[in-house]
């Protein structure tokens, strides 16, 4: 899967995200399935952070090469991967403060999407 | 023996073979290292065996803390030292580690730094002062409840390093308890409530000749000595030493660095809070890294630390820095607190792992290293004491160096503990009053640094005052660097030093 193949398959639903995946052949995947309503109180203060960032959540978080040649067919699958980017943007420094909280970029941006 | 201060006359003279001043950590222990040998001993303790306002009245002094463009003035010491038999150790709480072995380098990343003896000089000293105090072995990085290994946690790595702290048992750090051993000795007399105004130095300004003494509600007497040992505390060490250098002048203070270079420990009890799950880590956080007894119903206890390792430091160029947790209490979450628990609960199941048990929220410490700087200094003020002596002031500066290293520490701690989908961490130290909530641990130290240059320090590696040739220092003025393990471990290791070689030289 190309890279902008993959973005052009987000879209915006009623309080979430919709992934498709092209050429998986699978059903839509709403990645911010999994978080939770308050998740939007860190999206919102991440994104008085990063103000720059509001235009191309998606973006950048599905930028890195992990998501180059995905073969996710399942929520479950791109939330494995996002876990794992999060993790990594720990390790790596990729960190945001916000309001004292150390967030991920990831997922700072994941929670922003639903602000 | 005991000396009865009523059979003491005005201008009466007392002589020994080893004159120590001061009856806390450093003077007991050096005391008993000597009792029951053939060296005459004189211990002086200026309060007596118990505390009286009036004998406290005398530690007292104004300190200023400067930081960030802000002082903050306050009335000190007569509470943070105890003056009567034992010292300090009177109300002790037991914290014991060895400082670490880069405590003891000279570090291009923080200046003035670099001790004129190592870790591995020091290794045994340590390893008998803890069997004086009972502890268990530190030879590993963590307390060998945790099977020797230094990794207690994923955090551990290689950013952050587990440390120990053990607590020396009540039945062991109370000095005071040394008492009858000493008055049994023959060879040791010991003199309280005496009070040192200044010892003095021969017109060669090579040898300390007497100190003059002031009895409590009783003569002002002359004490001699073939050698003596100053080992009042971090405050009064300098004081004594600047209060006889205006007898004698150039031979206590020649190179004006007495007093200068005082550290303490920053520590901030609300640098921030973490949110973690307890579950299946709970013997390996929880317990591990809040005090709890190592015994179920002893008395000894441990407790660990996170700190940065040497690489880290170096990287970041940090100053020496520990994190601990604290009891849950007091911890309210603001609403994106909770949001961060529920998303992480979402996230990573974190009530699954829990077994649907809670999440975690605890306060977390932080303790740093002071950066040693000569404006930072025990001096002598206007104002005098009921004896006429003048009393000190305390000029304790922090700054960048400290508050920098404590929030990029914390900085990285809170990513390295996020990374392990285990917890998240707030820092709440407010980045324009990053001092804001700092205390010190009572922790003097630096005022009469040990250097191997007489221009850079005050007293020699063997403790010993440059210049002068029958005058040693005991207790944590004579650190070089401050670490940032509480000293009185470390002072003891070196009182113990300090007594075998004070012991070769009177053989």
């Amino acid at each position: 899967m190309n890279r902008r193949a993959f973005l052009t398959g987000l879209s915006a639903v009623a309080g979430g995200v919709v992934l498709q995946l092209s050429g998986c052949g699978a059903e839509p995947i709403e990645v911010t399935q999994a978080l939770p309503a308050e998740a939007a109180v860190i999206g919102k203060a991440y994104l008085r952070v990063r103000s720059d960032e509001g235009g191309r959540l998606a973006e950048l978080i599905f930028a890195g090469d992990r998501w180059a040649g995905v073969k996710a067919r399942s929520g479950a699958d791109v939330q494995k991967l996002l876990a794992e980017q999060i993790r990594e943007d720990f390790q790596q420094g990729r960190v945001a403060e916000v309001k004292g909280w150390f967030l991920s970029e990831t997922e700072g941006r994941l929670c922003a999407l639903l602000a | 023996m005991l000396i009865d201060r009523a059979a003491l006359t005005p201008g009466q003279t007392l002589q020994a073979d080893l004159v120590i001043v001061g009856g806390g950590v450093a003077g007991i222990t050096l005391a008993r290292r000597f009792a029951n040998s053939k060296t005459s001993v004189l211990l002086l303790e200026g309060g007596g065996f118990s505390a009286t306002e009036r004998s406290q009245s005398l530690y007292e002094m104004e300190m200023v803390t400067r930081h960030s463009g802000m002082d903050r003035e306050e009335v000190y010491a007569t509470r943070e030292r105890l003056r009567f038999f034992g010292g300090t150790s009177n109300h002790w709480s037991g914290w014991c580690r060895p400082l670490e072995s880069w405590d003891f380098e000279e570090r291009s990343w923080v200046e003035n730094s670099g001790w004129p003896v190592g870790f591995d000089e020091l290794k045994p000293w340590y390893v008998k002062a803890q069997d004086h105090l009972g502890l268990h072995a530190f030879d590993d990085q963590v307390g060998p409840s945790q099977g020797g290994g230094k990794r207690v946690f994923d955090v551990d790595g290689a950013d952050f390093e587990s440390r120990t702290f053990h607590f020396a048992p009540e039945s062991a750090r109370r000095f005071r308890m040394h008492k009858d051993e000493l008055v049994a000795a023959p060879n040791v007399r010991l003199l309280v409530e005496a009070n040192v105004l200044r010892l003095h130095a021969d017109e060669s300004r090579s040898t300390v000749t007497h100190a003059s003494v002031q009895v409590e509600d009783g003569p002002a007497i002359t004490v001699r000595g073939t050698r003596f040992v100053l080992a009042t505390g971090g405050l009064e060490n300098p004081r004594v030493l600047l209060l006889s250098e205006e007898q004698s002048p150039g031979a206590f203070n020649r190179h004006d660095l007495v007093g200068r270079y005082f550290m303490e420990h920053p520590h901030d009890s609300t640098a921030g809070w973490l949110v973690f799950v307890r579950g299946k880590r709970r013997e390996a956080l929880e317990n591990l890294y809040m005090r709890r007894p190592r015994v179920k119903g002893s008395e000894m206890n441990e407790m660990n630390v996170w700190m940065p390792s040497r690489a880290c430091q170096e990287r970041e160029k940090l100053l020496n820095v520990t994190l601990q947790i604290r009891q849950p209490k007091r911890v309210k979450l603001d609403d994106l607190g909770k949001a961060v628990q529920t998303t992480n609960q979402a996230l990573y199941g974190w009530d699954h792992d829990a077994g649907g048990e809670q999440v975690q929220k605890v306060r977390v410490w932080t303790r740093s290293e002071n950066a040693p700087r000569a404006d930072s200094r025990v001096f002598l003020g206007d104002d005098v004491d009921r004896l006429g002596l003048r009393k000190a002031k305390i000029d304790w500066k922090l700054g960048e160096a400290e508050s920098r290293s404590i929030r990029r520490t914390f900085e990285l701690w809170a990513a390295a503990f996020a990374a392990t989908s285990r917890g998240r961490a707030r820092i709440r130290i407010d980045p324009d009053k990053p001092f804001g909530h700092t205390w010190g641990g009572a922790h003097h130290m630096g005022t009469t640094r040990m250097a191997a240059d007489p221009k850079a320090g005050v007293v020699d590696a063997d403790c010993k005052l440059h210049g002068l040739d029958n005058l040693w220092v005991g207790g944590s003025s004579v650190y070089t660097t401050s670490g940032v393990a509480n000293p009185t471990f470390t002072l003891m290791a070196l009182a113990l030093r300090l007594g075998e070689h004070l012991a070769g030289e009177i053989q």
